[in-house]
């Protein structure tokens, strides 16, 4: 009796394993099929020229709220650098934050007084150095989004 | 045991909180890159951590144009060079160069100077078998409207990202190192050539504060210091960055403030720099900038 119960409780640990991947592998995959981030990069990429910013950079983001995606970028002083973020779900509450050299926020498209998320934010740099674009995300949800940066002189 | 775990548990989190890039995870899993030097191996996800934060080429090349210099050929690698080069070093650093030069020609619209530059970036990316990885046609075609730049610096930035990616997952990091640098060096021909011809303030300003993507130039080379032609360049760049300690770099404090504009959010960034650069140390750059470059395309 001892064996049959062990063996079942080998046999069901072995298909909850199974069963938990299986679900993990179809959701990464419907995850993948589901973010065509190429759209929101061409709508980003879009929104630059008739605010007379020249292309730079294109970041694809495909994340989850658990950890913010980040990228570093050099940015050199006298230039205007514009970020926009485009998510998949227009109701997304996707941010975008920019730290410097020293880890200190220097700006974010979230105002925490007014609860406002906005689509982008433009900074003229006053400091060449590299600095950390970090994009997070309100919801426990995955999300597909896109970004880019600009800049003029 | 415990030990065991508890080290284990470490090191996968330090792993997966270096992982920031979802696309990095893909390559991670590949050879790291081989210990071409007595140094600790460095890691793809490290180069691509580097090469990400380097500056595009563009923003100088644009200051250049906005400050309302003249376009000028002389300045540009000749495609008759190209026969001079016989050697994965040589074929990837002037990859770099030829790109820098086709992205200034295309600032200034000079479509037919573009497909010219464009046939020695093919050139260059087909010897090092990489070519497959630039849409060509496409470039060319986007080279040709002067309403396209936008589409046009995206395919082509695009493009090296792919080719970057696909070296470091060949185990080729240091073809990607090389083709950054000689990009790097380039921008920084051109801009001190006009400095010297057009003096200008904001133009000095930025060839001065390049001292930050020099580090991070020579942080990446030192990586391959058992490989001769990469030491050489490495120490060639060592004693430029020693004449940019000359440079007196001042950082004045400051708060950000955040503005509503038009409905965008406008940052004003607090804290500023200051540079002092004098006449003598713009000279010395420059002329050390040229040796280098020229040594590198000739």
């Amino acid at each position: 009796m001892k064996r049959i119960c062990f063996i079942s409780v080998v046999l069901a640990c072995a298909f909850s394993i199974s069963f938990a991947q299986k679900t993990k592998e179809n959701k990464k995959s419907n995850s993948s099929v589901a973010c065509n981030a190429e759209e929101q990069v061409n709508k980003c990429v879009q929104s630059l020229r008739p605010l007379g910013y020249k292309f730079l950079k294109s970041y694809k983001l495909e994340g989850n709220a658990a950890k913010p995606i980040e990228y570093q970028y050099t940015l050199s002083k006298g230039t205007t650098y514009f970020i926009s973020i485009q998510p998949a779900d227009p109701d997304a509450k996707l941010k975008v934050s920019l730290y410097d050299q020293d880890g200190r926020m220097v700006a974010s498209s979230y105002n925490s007084a007014m609860k406002k998320f906005y689509p982008s934010i433009e900074m003229r740099c006053q400091r060449t150095g590299v600095y950390t674009i970090a994009f997070s995300h309100e919801s426990k949800q995955d999300y597909c989004a896109a970004s880019v940066l600009g800049f003029k002189r | 045991m415990k030990k065991i775990l508890a080290a284990t548990f470490i090191i996968s989190s330090f792993l997966f909180s270096c992982d920031s890039d979802p696309d990095v995870s893909k390559v991670q899993n590949d050879t790291t890159t081989k210990a071409k030097s007595g140094k600790a191996p460095i890691s793809p996800q490290v180069i691509k951590e580097f090469v990400d934060k380097i500056p595009s080429p563009m923003v100088i090349s644009s200051l250049i144009r906005d400050i309302g210099v003249d376009y000028d050929q002389t300045l540009l690698n000749s495609i008759d060079n190209e026969s001079k080069y016989n050697n994965d070093y040589r074929w990837a650093l002037n990859l770099g160069v030829f790109s820098t030069d086709l992205g200034y020609a295309n600032i200034y619209e000079k479509s037919q100077d573009a497909i010219n530059l464009l046939v020695g970036v093919k050139d260059m990316a087909d010897q090092l078998k990489i070519g497959q990885y630039f849409e060509f046609e496409k470039i060319k075609e986007l080279a040709k409207s002067s309403d396209k730049l936008d589409e046009l610096l995206r395919v082509t930035e695009e493009n090296l990202q792919q080719v970057n990616t696909k070296l470091q997952e060949s185990d080729r990091s240091d073809m990607t190192v090389l083709i950054i640098t000689g990009g790097w060096i380039e921008v920084m021909y051109l801009a001190t050539n006009v400095a010297q011809k057009k003096p200008n303030k904001d133009l000095e300003s930025i060839i001065a504060e390049q001292k930050i993507v020099l580090d991070q130039l020579i942080t990446l080379l030192n990586y391959y210091d058992s490989m001769p032609k990469m030491r050489t360049l490495h120490d060639e760049l060592v004693e430029l960055d020693k004449i940019f300690e000359k440079v007196k770099v001042t950082y004045i404090k400051g708060e950000s403030k955040q503005v509503e504009k038009d409905g965008q959010l406008v940052i004003e960034q607090g804290e500023k720099s200051e540079i002092e650069m004098s006449k003598e140390v713009l000279d010395e750059i420059t002329a050390k900038v040229a040796s280098i470059r020229n040594k590198v395309v000739s």
